[in-house]
């Protein structure tokens, strides 16, 4: 009986499949490379839609920009801003000609404030 | 033990083989793909999308926007979506109190759930859909108590529109163009090669969204935005300018005027200005007549202004003194069988005092001796007759006819203005010439135009055109022309500006009544104008302005206020006045000006 038991065991032994080393290596390439690839298209893709995002934020920013372009040349317009004046019970005029100091260069601005400053005493 | 390592081999080479030729099979199909799957596949995933840039800027000398692009959009719904998914009652409530509509009115258009495709409204201009935002079924609208409803079936569709955000401002000058984006009048016409955009492609494929992918992108040529139109208008001056014109038609009931300032030394147009005139964004409305640039498009006789270039002429050509004397007849003149009168009888003048008084009997002697052929060179080379190029459409180029087609008193009315017909962009040139000590340099519209990369594919400047007169006679004639705004008995008093000296013409001339009318001229219908510049002694500025047909009546029936010097004067003193100020030109012409963009 034991001798029988031993070849058993013996027999048992005898038929483990060998580990395909080869077959796994060539798989795992496989799959290592497959992975690398999807990896690598899910990311251009998410660039992609990241840069697509951004192309379009940058068109709506150029929108918003023309439009506040627009309305501050509207709000800028003569008749936009004497309303406004108007509006905020502000009364403008410009100074007559005698109220105007001319200072023509830089060289002579000292000579002609000392004018206008005796002129003023 | 051989024979089982042998199968297991067996097994291994033929998984390998399975699974080598599967993956075999996918990269064969993913990077050589057979036609006959791909092509059905790609032109359903297939997207080209071609987009034009917008329309460039027209934009004043200080870089202020005059026109532009702007963000607009179409309402638009889908009744089917909406009565399947959405809630029509609070998309009626929502759009009609948003859009001032009757609420009716948009449930009508949302209960046709047969369409999948209504306007509500058409053009909105971006900054009135502030409360809107485009979600994926429809749209977010959030009220002003801060609350936000989805509303289902409602989508923005772009359309953009050209802003004129200075409304009537320069209209005549700007023009305005169509909602396909071609322009219809004025710059907007003329330089639309310049101003319009260029189409962009590209080339791609879209996802089952429809949403593009951006690496399957192959091609992608960008829009380009059309180049931006610098004109040499200042809007305060052109504010001041349209402000004045206005004023004369309300106070003096002129049907319209018109009026230029241009700079005397560059020939650059600082302000252009016509009333009645239009709203761009809204152009349609106006009437036909409104839309015209009076300043290049209305011919008609100068008057009296006319008088400084025949006597500049004289002088020029050594045939008169300043201080030679003409015997003015009392006030009236027969010659050739036709008489001719003087508003105010004077006896003998010296010709300064001729121009001084306008007197036409001296004028026309002058013209005598200047004689048919040289009246007619002398005139032609102020630009009489001829389109000067200001850079606008539609720019007339007066009546002037040669002399074989001129009568024996011809000469006499030319003299005076009667009998040809000019521009007030000619009148003002002529000035121009006399106030430029004889040099006649083109008045333009338009410094420069630069594309949307900021290279310039135009630039204008000083040109000068021609020498119609010598410095000395020009000379001569600015002085002449000072003492008509600045003495006494002169016909330009009113156009004096405090503080400058101001040389000037004024110029009353009756109206021609057309053929089927009578021909002839109307009694009591004038063209009125004044056009000089400023300061004499070395002059910076020339103005010119226009008015047709102003005038009261008193309780009698007399015509009184319609002389160029009454109605005209003022109105260019009051632009002058602003403009020397504004351009800080002192008393002796002394400039110290430099516009922000030249900055």
């Amino acid at each position: 009986m034991a001798t029988k038991r031993r070849g058993r065991k013996k027999r048992r032994q005898e038929v483990q499949v060998p580990f395909p080393t080869l077959l796994v290596g060539v798989l795992v390439f496989l799959v290592v490379i497959g992975a690398g690839y999807m990896s690598i298209n899910i990311r251009c893709a998410g660039l992609g839609k990241a840069i697509k995002a951004q192309e379009g934020t940058l068109s709506e920013a150029r929108k918003r920009l023309m439009v506040e372009m627009d309305m501050w040349s509207s709000r800028t317009a003569p008749i936009n801003l004497e309303r406004a004046l108007v509006h905020h019970g502000l009364d403008m005029e410009m100074p007559d000609s005698d109220q105007v100091i001319r200072i023509e260069t830089v060289e002579r601005a000292g000579e002609q404030l000392v004018r206008v400053n005796s002129r003023i005493r | 033990m051989e024979k089982l390592k042998q199968r297991s081999w067996l097994l291994e080479v033929l998984i390998f083989l399975l699974f080598g030729g599967i993956f075999f099979r996918l990269t064969m199909l993913h990077l050589y793909p057979e036609p006959w799957i791909t092509q059905p596949i790609e032109e359903h995933r297939a997207l080209e999308v071609r987009r034009v840039g917008s329309r460039g800027k027209i934009l004043d000398r200080n870089g202020e926007i005059l026109a532009a692009d702007v963000a607009a959009y179409h309402v638009v719904v889908d009744p089917r979506y909406i009565a399947e998914h959405g809630d029509a009652g609070q998309v009626a409530e929502v759009l009609s109190s948003h859009f001032k509509m009757e609420q009716d009115e948009v449930a009508e258009l949302l209960a046709d759930v047969g369409r999948q495709y209504v306007r509500v409204v058409k053009y909105v201009p971006a900054r009135r859909l502030d409360a809107f935002e485009r979600v994926f079924q429809g749209v977010q609208f959030t009220g002003v108590d801060g609350e936000s409803v989805l509303l289902k079936g409602v989508m923005l569709e772009e359309a953009p529109i050209r802003s004129y955000p200075k409304g009537s401002l320069m209209a005549h000058v700007v023009g305005f163009s169509n909602r396909e984006g071609v322009g219809g009048a004025g710059i907007e016409l003329r330089y639309d090669p310049y101003l319009r955009g260029k189409e962009g492609v590209r080339n791609s494929k879209k996802d089952g969204r429809g949403r593009e992918v951006y690496s399957e992108r192959t091609l992608d040529i960008p829009p380009e935005d059309g180049a931006s139109v610098v004109l040499t208008l200042d809007q305060q001056i052109q504010y001041v300018t349209e402000r004045a014109i206005e004023n004369i038609c309300l106070e003096f009931e002129a049907k319209a005027a018109w009026a230029i300032v241009q700079e005397v030394k560059s020939g650059e147009i600082l302000a252009m200005a016509s009333f009645p005139d239009f709203d761009p964004n809204r152009y349609g409305r106006a009437p036909a007549d409104w839309l015209k640039n009076r300043t290049i498009q209305v011919n008609f006789e100068p008057g009296s202004t006319m008088k400084a270039g025949v006597v500049a002429g004289a002088i020029d050509k050594g045939l008169v003194e300043v201080s030679d004397r003409f015997d003015c007849e009392n006030g009236y003149w027969s010659f050739g069988g036709r008489g001719l009168r003087d508003s105010h009888p004077e006896g003998v003048l010296s010709v300064e005092d001729i121009v001084k008084v306008s007197s036409n009997i001296g004028t026309a002697k002058i013209a005598l001796m200047l004689g048919d052929a040289r009246l007619y060179e002398q005139l032609r080379s102020f630009g009489f007759g001829k389109r000067l190029g200001v850079g606008l459409p539609g720019e007339e180029g007066g009546i002037f006819y040669a002399p074989q087609h001129w009568s024996k008193i011809s000469a006499t009315r030319i003299g005076m203005g009667q009998g040809i017909a000019a521009t007030a962009v000619q009148v003002l040139s002529m000035m121009n010439t006399i106030a430029n000590d004889g040099f006649q340099v083109r008045p333009f519209l338009v410094k420069r135009v630069v594309d949307a990369s900021g290279s310039v594919l135009e630039e204008n400047g000083r040109e000068v055109v021609g020498r119609p007169i010598s410095r000395s006679a020009a000379l001569a004639m600015q002085r002449m022309l000072t003492r008509v705004v600045a003495e006494e008995g002169g016909t330009g008093g009113k156009a004096r500006v405090a503080g400058y000296s101001v040389a000037g013409k004024t110029g009353t001339a009756q109206k021609v009544r057309p053929p089927e009318e009578g021909g002839g001229y109307y009694e009591k219908n004038f063209v009125s104008s004044f056009a000089g510049f400023l300061p004499a002694e070395n002059p910076q500025l020339s103005i010119i302005v226009v008015a047709d047909d102003p005038g009261l009546y008193t309780e009698s029936g007399r015509k009184i206020k319609y002389y160029g010097g009454t109605v005209c004067g003022p109105a260019f003193k009051e632009i002058a006045e602003f403009a020397v100020r504004y351009l800080r030109i002192s008393p002796e012409g002394r400039r110290v000006y430099r516009t922000r963009i030249e900055e």
